[in-house]
């Protein structure tokens, strides 16, 4: 391996500290500072250093949150002594919160070298989760490959970066078999989704995928259904998804689905949706299916209920609903509780469900568990007194309902922006 | 009431004092508690030694069981994350735990050998609350920690972790 100086130099930095976890000697610490104090009762013995077990201090760096705000301070207790450079080493690698300023110093720590043969970077094996997403130039396409070439075997979590993720990072997405989180919704370019499920295939532990908002048309053809994760949880689904694609391939999807996103597709009806409703709907608890969706039509959605029998919360813009959504005219009660309304900016409000439709389903026990209602600003709920008071009503019975069957959840009505 | 154990048993700290405490009380820590249980309602005449915790250290520990012997007793193994979410404190034992450095670390490990496992945690909120923000040097001062590090290693370390530092 004929490595140049610095190559040299680079590979033998990253060399993690091998700290050995050994204790000191607390005995004669304790023994002096006692006998001090007994010998000099009425002076306050210089403090004492009191060593925490590494348990204690592991579980005191638990109540400090994962957050970005947290990483500093993750950093601080590395530096501060041996026993708490090892407790706090794997806090500080488990999620780092990456961003166009630190991104090319965390590099060099984590993949020192082109070569992966050379050496494994042993703080990389800490690394469970890798968000991208604050990323926009300072990654590169083979960059990346590189990163998850070197996390392929521990990562559980993936949010891809806007720009610099391209083919050759699917190769080694595909690697990283431990994933169960995979969020490709800020890639700018257009991916293909058979390409997309390919890489799939391997990633059997996938829970959680977030659709690329540009994944493209694959043509005709492709009748064979696409392999989906088998212990899909949850599926948020976005731009280039076609009526196709819903009929032939998203019928197929593990029935451990329970909550499903769809928005910003452009070339999504009504029929197609309704249909990929009814067979993943008996096993959704969330449903969302949000503006822009162009194809759709007001009134669209009025039936979702129907085909989703389990579902416990609900967001939809009512820019496809009427004021009849959600009526089934059946007594047997839905089991909902939480209901977000939502709007686009050009939406027409006069046949879009309010208060008076809402307290209309809660009251004939069509919406028995309804609990929480948030809805948009823009839908003007609160706009006069009449629809304001309706929004007392409503929150009322929303109380009274949770007073005969509590379900511990605040009840209420919100507004939001 | 009745019903309710009483009875008053005497602890023995590791510097030789007695200290009587109710026995429900007492029974805040699991390790009195269990101990208690395996030697039956008989011996509990004699002191009972907590060898690894000093007067001081036990009376606080004791004062902390006090206020809070009426808790309603915590899950068996509640290790999940509802516990670790919030470094919320409530108001009294933020007080509770106003004192010097040393005397908070005393108190975390005589409630991690008591088996008291609520103060072991509002011991350890009130160290992860001290310590956000602050730099290592900081911290080794706040806890009186010895930096124990060659400088060849503290300058690894540095430039190994250089992408985590707050700039």
């Amino acid at each position: 391996m004929a490595l140049d100086a610095q190559s040299n130099w680079n590979v033998e930095m990253s060399q993690p500290l091998k700290i050995p976890i050994r204790q000191r000697d607390k005995h004669s610490d304790k023994l002096f500072s006692q006998e001090f104090s007994a010998e000099i009762t009425f002076m306050r013995p210089p403090a004492r250093e009191i060593l925490l077990p590494s348990e204690i201090i592991t579980q005191i760096l638990s109540y400090i949150p994962l957050q970005k705000a947290s990483q500093s301070t993750f950093w601080s207790c590395a530096l501060v002594s041996r026993t708490w450079y090892s407790c706090s080493i794997a806090f500080l690698y488990v999620h780092p919160h990456l961003d166009g300023g630190n991104f090319a110093d965390f590099v060099r720590t984590i993949c020192p070298s082109k070569n992966a043969h050379i050496r494994q970077s042993s703080l990389s094996v800490l690394v469970k989760r890798l968000d991208m997403s604050e990323l926009v130039h300072n990654s590169s396409r083979s960059l990346t490959a590189r990163i998850l070439g070197r996390l392929k075997g521990n990562i559980e979590g993936f949010v891809a970066p806007q720009a610099s993720f391209g083919i050759n990072s699917f190769a080694a997405l595909s690697k990283c078999t431990k994933l169960r989180v995979l969020d490709l919704s800020l890639i700018s370019a257009s991916i293909s989704n058979r390409l997309l499920f390919q890489t799939l295939k391997s990633l059997q532990e996938l829970e959680i995928l977030f659709f690329p908002r540009s994944s493209s048309l694959d043509g005709t053809g492709g009748e064979t259904p696409y392999t989906w994760p088998p212990k899909l949880k949850a599926l948020h689904l976005a731009g280039g998804i076609s009526d196709h694609f819903l009929e032939t391939h998203l019928v197929y999807a593990p029935q451990t689905l329970t909550k499903f996103s769809i928005q910003h597709c452009s070339q999504v009806h009504q029929d197609s949706l309704i249909k990929g409703l009814k067979i993943l709907g008996p096993y959704l608890k969330h449903l969302t299916i949000r503006h822009p969706m162009s194809q759709l039509a007001q009134g669209s959605l009025d039936v979702v209920l129907e085909h989703c029998p389990s579902l416990i919360a609900l967001r939809v813009s009512a820019d496809y609903l009427t004021h009849d959504a959600f009526d089934s005219g059946s007594s047997n009660g839905h089991p909902l509780q939480i209901l977000d309304l939502e709007c686009s900016p050009t939406f027409s409000t006069e046949m879009a469900p309010n208060a008076w439709s809402l307290c209309d389903l809660v009251d004939k026990d069509i919406l028995p568990d309804l609990r929480i209602i948030r809805v948009s600003s823009r839908l003007r709920w609160g706009a006069t007194d009449r629809s304001k008071e309706k929004v007392e009503d409503l929150e009322e019975l929303l109380e009274e309902n949770e007073a005969i069957k509590p379900l511990g959840l605040l009840t209420g009505v919100w507004e939001i922006d | 009431m009745s019903t309710e154990k009483v009875g008053t048993i005497t602890l023995l700290s590791n510097d030789g004092m007695s200290v009587s405490v109710d026995r429900t009380v007492a029974e805040r820590s699991m390790l009195i508690k269990n101990m208690l249980e395996d030697l039956g309602e008989g011996a509990i005449t004699s002191d009972i030694p907590i060898p690894n915790v000093n007067e001081s250290v036990l009376k606080k520990v004791i004062e902390w069981c006090e206020h809070h012997k009426n808790d309603p007793p915590t899950a068996p193994d509640d290790d999940s994350d509802s516990r670790k979410k919030t470094t919320d404190i409530e108001e009294w034992d933020q007080k509770f735990m106003q004192v010097d450095q040393e005397m908070l670390f005393e108190i975390i490990l005589a409630s991690n050998y008591l088996d008291i496992k609520p103060l072991l945690d509002v011991g350890c909120k009130t160290v992860a609350n001290m310590i956000k923000g602050k730099s290592p040097e900081e911290i080794r001062k706040t806890f009186n920690i010895t930096n124990d590090f060659t400088p060849e290693e503290e300058e690894q370390i540095r430039r190994e972790n250089e992408w985590a530092e707050d700039r």
